[in-house]
């Protein structure tokens, strides 16, 4: 067999556009793991056990299920229920919340984190629930999950390519498609593989600098 | 949407021989990924040259690409190239193995590392030789501590295996894809899929959660 690196220098154009295409699945699933790990982590500390409980549950039912399962799962079933949205859409947001159950427990540990000291100062201040939460607690749990906060981005990224299996066409996509047409596959596949770690790479230095910047608690 | 009880039943066996060969591919991985873990760590470590520059430029690249695209290459590509053909299965096994072998080096690496100082000058000092450095006071008191990271990734490797449908091995989530192509409903296996998963993975979970306990965390 032989290789040729036009082949993979031909590949890069479609490799671009699949690119976009794990990156805005990247983007957006990483906001909704950020925001509903949040909420998840919040609702599991909720003393009402009628609130934590199913929340519990919840995240570790999709904690212990594989990323594909969910993709298919809701690529076929929530459309059965009336629910339609497009590949990619469905794909960033299974991404996310399966990420979500992820970074909840990451939010955990940065809230377990916290010296219960802080909690009885902010008690013994008389501060309302919402600002210790907002003006204690958050801002020093926070920081120190920063870094594995970064961590997750850089594993998302590398689960796109799942999204192949509901028909999102992102790098590995593409480099298939141009195989099927120019029955060439090693050199697009090679491609895909370098853009990703390429990527991958870059995104892990990126979230070293952050870490460096903002992964310090400031008192 | 409603839900067909029958058809879940009779979806069973079928759901049951995928889930077996699931479990198979995380058992022989696991054990691939283990040893070649060790492995890797051990060449790093010991600092052999070349050798320790190229198993460190090899870890960070497996890490740094996504396994879907890892064995579609090795299947589709390097198979063909060097004239081998491995069953979809074994090659699973390799691909999961390697993968995660990456992994585990690192967390051998942090067990060794956190081993103090004076047991490697007792041994030094005891002019015990190297070997038995290695086997009678380092691994016994690094391995322990990593086993619930181990146990970890080795959860999270049974959860990778459906990856492996791309490649045609016929596990849980497969055999599930051909029930609901036969009957086109799809409710039922997919859900039983994620509630088979989700009986190995949760107590595997708590049996970690424990080990955890039991040994302290690196």
């Amino acid at each position: 067999m032989n290789f040729e690196w036009s082949g993979v220098w031909d590949a890069m154009p479609t490799m671009l556009d699949g690119l976009l295409v794990a990156l805005a699945a990247t983007g957006i699933g990483y906001v909704i793991a950020l925001i509903l790990g949040l909420v998840f982590a919040f609702l599991r500390r909720s003393g009402n056990r009628w609130v934590s409980m199913p929340v519990g549950f919840l995240v570790e039912f999709i904690r212990s299920t594989p990323l594909l399962v969910q993709l298919f799962f809701f690529f076929y079933v929530l459309p059965l229920i009336g629910i339609s949205a497009s590949p990619l859409a469905t794909g960033a947001f299974a991404l996310g919340l399966h990420y979500a159950t992820y970074t909840s427990e990451v939010y955990r540990s940065g809230i377990d984190g916290v010296p219960p000291g802080q909690w009885e100062a902010a008690t013994a201040l008389n501060l309302s629930t919402r600002r210790t939460w907002t003006n204690v607690i958050l801002p020093q749990a926070i920081p120190r999950v920063v870094p594995a906060l970064g961590n997750y981005v850089i594993a998302m990224f590398k689960d796109t390519p799942q999204l192949l299996a509901i028909t999102v066409v992102e790098m590995l996509g593409g480099a298939i498609a141009i195989g099927s047409e120019t029955f060439r596959y090693s050199e697009p596949i090679a491609a895909a593989g370098l853009v990703y770690l390429v990527v991958a790479l870059l995104m892990a230095w990126v979230a070293r600098i952050v870490e460096r910047r903002y992964g310090q608690v400031r008192v | 949407m409603d839900w067909d009880w029958e058809y879940a039943i009779d979806s069973l066996p079928l759901l049951a021989e995928g889930m077996l060969v699931t479990i198979e591919l995380t058992v022989l991985g696991a054990l691939f990924a283990y040893l070649l873990g060790l492995v890797f760590a051990m060449i790093r470590r010991v600092g052999v040259p070349v050798l320790s520059q190229f198993v460190y430029l090899f870890v960070e690249f497996i890490r740094s690409t996504p396994l879907l695209i890892q064995v579609f290459a090795f299947y589709y590509l390097l198979q063909p190239a060097i004239g081998v053909k491995l069953s979809p299965f074994l090659t699973g096994v390799i691909m999961l193995g390697v993968h995660y072998a990456t992994y585990t080096s690192e967390v051998y690496r942090a067990g060794i590392e956190a081993i103090p100082k004076g047991q490697w000058e007792a041994a030094r000092a005891l002019s015990i030789p190297r070997s038995r450095v290695w086997t009678g006071i380092i691994l016994p008191q690094a391995v322990p501590r990593v086993l619930p990271a181990l146990g970890n990734y080795t959860i999270s490797m049974f959860k990778e295996t459906p990856l492996l449908l791309a490649i045609g091995v016929v596990d849980v989530l497969n055999s599930a894809k051909e029930a609901g192509a036969e009957t086109f409903r799809v409710i039922e296996p997919y859900t039983l899929a994620g509630v088979f998963f989700l009986l190995v993975s949760y107590p595997a979970s708590i049996l970690v959660r424990k080990l955890e306990r039991r040994v302290g965390t690196v």
